[in-house]
């Protein structure tokens, strides 16, 4: 698997990267192997934006860490 | 919750607890007594198993907050179905009763977490799995106080957890999932927590009841158990773990094609209609049992999870163009 393939797999499996993505792409990027040359920062950056413009926001549902009580 | 949550000292026994459930009138109070109480009890005394046994649940939970494990939205809702039900029946609950029924799935939870833990190869100490004893004698004690032993109730005890333990020796067994697989081991592991609700039907002579309920619950757990085997799959795929949504993944990608790329193409798509038709079908199920915080809570459970799961497709189309770059890069 070679490193775009190892990105696209973070970014649809990891809501964390994904938000390292979005904070600091070129640190993103470096941590899976990836030289943020300014060509893929800006790729990568275009797909963020066109998310936002889907979702009106980037991060998913916190999955892990909520705590809504039950209705009850 | 916060300040109006009652607190119980490890010092203080069973029937003291007890009489502090009584006091504990809503269903987030309940439940908050009843996991402190579960954790107090272990840490009562000073022991090297309450030690290692502590010190495992602090790498699975936040001890000081147990019942947000227990109660928070993502949850399987293993208290407050008990608590539903019993409202559908009579209007109000008791709440000493519910406080032991959570008191008794709690204990039944860490029973089968340690089991898992230990059957899937996680780190676990051994002198962790000594209190299996200590959480199994705990899941059946309450129990006692509501039903003889001539009681319909332990034939649903004897029935119910021994599919739940079935299911996991089962599923042990497996490398790969068929569909078939997957309803009846996979999505069957949570079967025990359907005893709780059985205990609600034969303490108020309800057992018309729970065929309808036990029914719904299964149908539910297939969903929650998707949806996990959903948010693990990457990390089950690297850790050589297997599920049906990765055998799916293996069966029908291309020749070459990585899972993660399945998932991208077409596997997302997949998850998404099996959820919506196996939520649609919980939630007919639901409707029959006159229960409009069941209905609420499977509201929230759905909607949360379309959104998740639409969010992670439109990741997908933005990110597919990537692959594209890598393809460029390395024939550059």
């Amino acid at each position: 698997m070679n490193q775009f393939e190892i990105l696209y797999q973070q970014a649809i499996s990891d809501p964390t990267f994904l938000a390292l993505l979005a904070s600091d792409t070129p640190a993103a990027l470096q941590s899976i192997g990836i030289d943020p040359t300014p060509e893929i920062v800006s790729s990568v950056q275009n797909a963020l934006a066109s998310i936002v413009a889907l979702n009106g926001q980037l991060s998913p549902p916190n999955i892990t860490a909520a705590a809504t009580p039950f209705v009850s | 919750m916060g300040s109006s949550v009652l607190r119980i000292s490890p010092q203080q026994p069973l029937r003291s607890s007890r009489n502090l459930f009584l006091r504990a009138v809503n269903f987030q109070e309940t439940a908050e007594v009843a996991a402190q109480r579960a954790v107090a009890d272990l840490s009562s005394s000073p022991s090297i198993l309450a030690k290692h046994t502590l010190r495992w649940m602090g790498t699975r939970f936040d001890v000081l907050r147990a019942a947000e494990y227990f109660t928070q939205l993502q949850s399987l809702p293993l208290l407050a179905m008990p608590w539903w039900l019993e409202e559908s029946i009579r209007g109000t609950v008791d709440p000493g009763f519910q406080a032991d029924l959570m008191y008794s799935t709690i204990n039944f939870y860490y029973f089968t977490r340690i089991l898992d833990d230990a059957m899937d190869g996680h780190a676990i100490e051994p002198a962790v799995l000594p209190a299996m004893h200590f959480f199994h004698s705990r899941f059946v004690r309450p129990y006692f106080r509501y039903f003889g032993l001539e009681s319909q109730f332990w034939g649903h005890f004897d029935r119910l957890p021994a599919m739940t333990v079935e299911a996991a020796a089962a599923e042990s067994t497996l490398h790969e999932f068929s569909a078939e697989e997957f309803l009846t081991i996979s999505a069957r592991k949570a079967a025990g927590g359907v005893l709780p609700l059985a205990a609600v039907c034969v303490r108020y002579d309800r057992t018309d009841l729970l065929g309808q309920w036990e029914s719904m619950f299964g149908m539910f757990c297939r969903w929650h158990q998707m949806r996990d085997d959903f948010l693990d799959w990457n990390e089950d795929a690297k850790a050589g773990s297997a599920s049906w949504l990765l055998t799916e993944a293996k069966q029908r990608a291309h020749a070459g094609e990585s899972v993660a790329a399945w998932m991208g193409r077409e596997g997302l798509a997949w998850v998404r209609s099996i959820m919506k038709a196996w939520m649609d079908e919980t939630v007919a199920a639901a409707a029959g049992l006159h229960c409009e915080k069941l209905m609420t809570y499977l509201g929230q459970r759905d909607e949360e999870f379309t959104r998740l799961i639409d969010r992670t497709i439109h990741v997908a189309e933005a990110f597919r163009g990537l692959l594209g770059v890598g393809v460029a890069s390395r024939s550059a």
